[in-house]
This record gives structure tokens, C-alpha cells and sequence, in this order.
């Protein structure tokens, strides 16, 4: 089980544990702990469904409960403070950032990934696993303990954050916007 | 062809995006809205920006790799643990 199902996900869970923490260690210490809660609670998962969402969900927990509570870093204050947002505002579906399509060809990865970086841990969460990881919203529902609308207005939110910001690194270097 | 689709509703398209590109409509849901994208240029842009960034994401973010350490001590840990009959 281990070994066919569970290990060949340890570069997914470290890529994870990597962009919540930024930190090595504690990505080290994120992915050794979530392999031994999977060991401890192996009875709870069902073999043949999705081991890689119940593994993230599993460093997912692991992350809010022992990380964030030892770093004392705020939990839920960080993406409710920024700019108003409300995860119940379905308005912000039809909220539309202009920015054109040339600007992403004159961006490297660097600066997605610093974008992305900046990002309030709750928004960066949801791009990871959904644009990175390439979960479903009811997947990512389950591992964030969100509910689904929640997961799309939170995931509609941070594109236009990581849009305006890469629109900014684009003006920085130099890109002219053709109006 | 033109006759059959329901009039063109900017906001109602621009909610749908996200939902095409993350694979959360059907597949007739989606090729309608295919088809549909091709009447409004302001919506194709606003596909294509959104689609672009989903990319740009996905193949260029920094990804990070477990060390082949990390990798030996877990394995090494779980053999332990399944040894020890915990």
C-alpha cells in the first residue's frame, strides 16, 4: 500500500509542504509527519479511492494544527483582511482585470512563483491544488474543509490577486499596455 | 448552427470560465460554451487571459523535490514502525 500508493507521492506532498512554509525544514518535517498520521490512521482510508487527496488533506491538517500553532502565524485573518474580501461575494465572479495576454510571454517563472509566493496562504492553497496539483473543487473542498462555493470564489479572488500582480511586475519591466 | 444557441450573456460566461478551464462543467456544458466564446470578442479575451495564467501556473511555478534522504528516512520509518507491529 505504502510503497505503490503512498510513496511515489512524497515530491507532490514536499512541492506542497515547500509553498506553504517557504521553508525546507519544515517542509522536511511537514512531509515526515504526514507519512507517520498516514501510518497511525491507514484504517481510515479506503483503499482504491484518492490516496493523494487524503495525504494532502492529511499535511493540510497537519499544517494548520502544528505549524501554524508553533510559528504563531495568524490563521484565517490573512486573506479575510486583504482588500475586503469576502468569500461569500459571488459578485466577485464578474469582476474582470484587464490584462493582456502578451504581458505572460515577457514573464519568467521567477516571478510567477514570487507572485504566487505573496499570495495569502489561504488564496496560494487553493492555485496550488487546483492549478498545480490538479484537483477537482470537491476534492479541494474536502482537503481545506471548505465548502465548494467557498473553493470557487476563493479561487476566482486569487487569480485577479495573482493577475494584478503580475500585471505590476510586467509594467515594472517595461511592458507597455496597447489600449 | 447559431439558431440553436441561447443569446449571448456576458456575465453568465465570464462566471463559467473558471469552471471550463478547472474541468468542472460537463462535457456538453462545455463544448456549448465553445461555441459560444466565439461570439463575443471581449469574452475570447477574457478566456484567453484566464487560460494563459492557468498555464503559465501550472508548467511555471518553481516546483520542489523531496531529497532522496527524506525519501530513505520515511520509508526507513514506516519499515520500522511495520516491523515493530505498531
Amino acid at each position: 500500500m505504502f510503497e505503490q500508493e503512498l510513496f511515489p507521492l512524497m515530491d507532490a506532498l514536499y512541492n506542497f509542504a515547500f509553498h506553504l512554509t517557504y521553508n525546507e525544514d519544515d517542509a522536511n518535517d511537514l512531509v515526515q509527519e504526514t507519512f507517520l498520521k498516514a501510518y497511525r490512521f491507514i484504517d481510515s482510508y479506503q483503499e482504491g479511492t484518492n490516496a493523494k487527496a487524503w495525504l494532502f488533506k492529511i499535511l493540510k491538517n497537519a499544517f494548520i494544527n502544528d505549524y501554524r500553532k508553533k510559528t504563531r502565524q495568524p490563521t484565517r485573518v490573512d486573506y479575510e483582511d486583504f482588500s475586503g474580501y469576502n468569500d461569500a461575494d459571488e459578485d466577485s465572479t464578474t469582476t474582470y482585470v484587464d490584462l493582456r495576454q502578451e504581458m505572460f510571454s515577457g514573464l519568467i517563472g521567477d516571478e510567477v512563483t514570487r507572485a504566487l509566493n505573496e499570495l495569502p496562504v489561504d488564496f496560494r492553497t487553493v492555485i496550488l491544488l487546483c492549478d498545480v496539483e490538479d484537483f477537482s473543487y470537491e476534492e479541494i473542498a474536502s482537503i481545506i474543509n471548505i465548502p465548494i462555493g467557498t473553493v470557487r470564489s476563493r479561487l476566482h479572488r486569487a487569480r485577479n490577486i495573482l493577475k494584478e500582480k503580475l500585471r505590476k511586475y510586467a509594467a515594472d519591466e517595461g511592458y507597455k499596455e496597447k489600449r | 448552427m447559431d439558431k440553436a444557441l441561447p443569446q449571448h450573456d456576458c456575465k453568465k460566461f465570464v462566471q463559467q470560465v473558471f469552471l471550463v478551464l478547472d474541468g468542472e462543467l460537463t462535457k456538453e456544458e462545455t463544448d456549448l460554451f465553445l461555441t459560444d466564446i466565439e461570439r463575443c470578442k471581449h469574452c475570447l479575451d477574457h478566456y484567453n487571459i484566464e487560460r494563459e495564467l492557468k498555464d503559465f501556473i501550472a508548467k511555471r511555478v518553481e516546483k520542489r523535490c523531496c531529497s532522496e534522504g527524506l525519501k530513505s528516512s520515511i520509508k526507513e520509518q514506516i519499515k520500522s514502525l511495520s516491523g515493530s507491529g505498531e
